[in-house]
């Protein structure tokens, strides 16, 4: 059953099946190889029921507030901000790349909306100051894996649905990974610019910085205020997404830039990113029953203790498995089809679920840089206007600092625990053995 | 493969067609951002409201009854739009011929998945009995069939623009939708 379903859905994806209706498809084809063929009215039954969550309906707001934040310039005044900080350190504009992400994450809960809006100003920057466009866009898309760990983050919020977790751990597990991620690509940066003797700006002065931050500070404070309203009990995950939206457009009004006709392309722009992922989310929903019931997670975890009851070793091959699904999946249905069946096989080994959702959501994301499935290659491929074969070649070097953070936070799960632990108090609820 | 010369009428019926379906994403597109527009409204309002200790019971039920409209109605516009995720490197690379026969066999699988999705809406609408809790109109609380019948809608609406799509490579019209590569 395993296999239709993974297979198909690869199949049909790499035959350019559109991704929601290969779900469909395989999830169809799933039950019709089963004991349920003459059952299929469960595969909508559970569509409406996997939508109607209360707890996805943050999603759509974490959405908007990153198209909110393209559409009125705030991205603009992060960049500038950003480049009076660290404009002048070797790689200047790679580094501000990164650094500018690390703020934009703090609003937006997606790494398109960076990749889309963010990595426009940053390729068209950094092409003008003689950095090859493919690097530019290489180190575009590998900073926006930064977006979707750093809270919010719509991936986390699935997740959290999905494990039966509170969004406020999985957002606060996100944070201190998040800035590992971004300081490790920071320091990559720093080692390529000695080696290529990359091009250097001079340093802002003390009245450019405070300048750029002034005119910045509206959009500086909006991660804080997001975070803190969340964390500070004033408001829900799906308020908190509202209070971005409306914090955006309070700006866009202040700053003139917000208009009907940009905030009609921005509520467009995330009614059909959303309405893409609720139907995934919809037809994975039904295939998660489907694997309930035939206790496919149960088979697949007795598998994997044939081969090995080392934890090390599972947590090993579990990054493997989960890179290579990034690579050719995308993240929201990969995370989808997996959770439901590992989550007994990591309760079993004893990971903390929390800790789990960092690893899986980090690992998939390094999919959006990777061939095939990488959506932000294409999205650098349209934004940067560099051929996709250069842009895929020049973010492998960008995958060794991704992949050592990766290990880290898989082998240190203190990085992820620590933070949601101190805060929150330790998470006390026991899965599985 | 086209048959555009000996297929004139069936041409302009195809063409005629493909206009009211647009016309129809446009609409549903409204429909969609207004729902999302809606839920935004109500979310802060609860916010903003909270301030003054006043709340409503019944917006939380109506933001999630939007959020489900929304997500189904904008099914539709996703699909006719192209802004699903696809993948055509593989396709591109096997050529015109592999090209032909995807942009014939993908709708074709659509068109089955949605009959299959329309066959089973009579059993989901007979077991939706019951009004949802909270979303009060002044003629009573909506029940709770309305939650899926734009899914139904939708899955409708697929399968004539599946089959639209199919009917205009066999007439000779060019092909708009699903040229995208990544959405």
């Amino acid at each position: 059953m395993f296999i239709v379903l993974f297979i198909g859905f690869i199949i049909l994806i790499l035959l350019n099946v559109p991704v929601s209706m290969a779900i469909g498809a395989a999830v169809l084809m799933t039950f019709i190889t089963s004991d349920f063929s003459n059952a299929l009215y469960i595969i909508p039954q559970q569509i409406l029921e996997g939508v109607n969550k209360p707890s996805l309906a943050a999603v759509p707001f974490f959405i908007m507030a990153g198209n909110l934040m393209n559409t009125v310039g705030m991205t603009d005044r992060i960049f500038r901000f950003a480049n009076a900080l660290v404009g002048h350190f070797r790689a200047g504009l790679a580094q501000v790349n990164v650094l500018s992400s690390m703020i934009f994450a703090g609003v937006s809960g997606a790494a398109v909306a960076d990749c889309a809006g963010l990595g426009a100003i940053e390729i068209k920057a950094m092409k003008e100051r003689g950095y090859k466009a493919e690097f530019a866009a290489a180190v575009t898309v590998c900073s926006a894996v930064v977006g979707p760990i750093i809270p919010p983050s719509i991936g986390l919020v699935i997740y959290a649905f999905l494990a039966q977790q509170s969004v406020e751990r999985m957002f606060l597990a996100g944070l201190v990974p998040g800035l590992i991620v971004g300081a490790s690509l920071m320091i990559f940066n720093r080692i390529l610019a000695v080696k290529h003797d990359f091009p250097t700006q001079e340093k802002a002065s003390c009245a450019e910085v405070h300048s750029a931050g002034i005119d910045g500070v509206l959009a500086l404070v909006a991660p804080g205020i997001i975070l803190g309203s969340i964390l500070g009990g004033f408001v829900t995950a799906t308020e908190a997404g509202v209070l971005a939206c409306i914090y955006s457009m309070i700006l866009g009004l202040f700053y003139k830039t917000l208009n009907f006709r940009n905030f009609w392309d921005a509520l467009t722009d995330t009614m059909l990113m959303t309405s893409v992922i609720m139907i995934i989310i919809g037809f994975s929903i039904a295939m998660g029953w489907l694997l309930a019931i035939e206790q496919i997670p149960q088979k697949i975890g007795d598998a994997v203790f044939a081969i090995t009851e080392s934890r090390s070793i599972f947590l090993l091959m579990l990054l493997v498995f989960i890179i290579l699904v990034g690579c050719v999946v995308e993240g929201v249905p990969a995370k989808l089809m997996l959770v439901p069946m590992l989550l007994p096989i990591t309760d079993s080994f004893g990971i903390d679920r929390v800790h789990f959702g960092i690893i899986i959501q980090l690992g998939l994301l390094i999919g959006i840089a990777t061939p095939p499935m990488g959506i932000g290659l294409y999205i650098m491929v349209e934004v940067g206007k560099v051929p996709f074969e250069k842009v895929t070649m020049a973010v492998i070097p960008f995958l060794i600092p991704l992949m050592l953070t990766l290990l880290l936070i898989t082998y240190l799960p203190q990085i992820s625990l620590w933070l949601p632990n101190l805060v929150l108090g330790p998470d006390i609820a026991i899965f599985g053995n | 493969m086209s048959l555009s010369s000996e297929s004139g009428p069936l041409k302009i019926v195809v063409q005629m067609l493909d206009l009211q379906l647009k016309r129809l994403s446009d609409i549903f597109l409204i429909i969609a951002n207004a729902c999302l527009g809606l839920m935004l409204v109500g979310t802060a309002a609860t916010i903003i409201l909270r301030l003054f200790d006043i709340s409503f019971y019944w917006i939380w039920p109506w933001t999630m009854q939007f959020f489900v409209w929304m997500s189904f109605v904008g099914f539709y516009v996703v699909y006719r739009k192209g802004k699903d995720i696809s993948v055509d490197f593989l396709v591109l690379r096997l050529g015109p011929t592999a090209m032909r026969i995807t942009q014939i066999a993908v709708p074709l699988l659509i068109i089955i998945l949605m009959l299959i999705m329309l066959a089973q809406m009579p059993t989901i609408l007979s077991s939706q009995v019951g009004v949802i809790d909270g979303v009060v109109t002044p003629w009573g609380e909506l029940e709770r069939y309305t939650l899926s019948i734009p899914l139904g809608v939708s899955c409708f609406l697929i399968l004539v623009n599946s089959t639209v799509t199919i009917l205009k490579i066999f007439v000779g019209i060019d092909q708009e939708a699903h040229s995208n590569s990544k959405g």
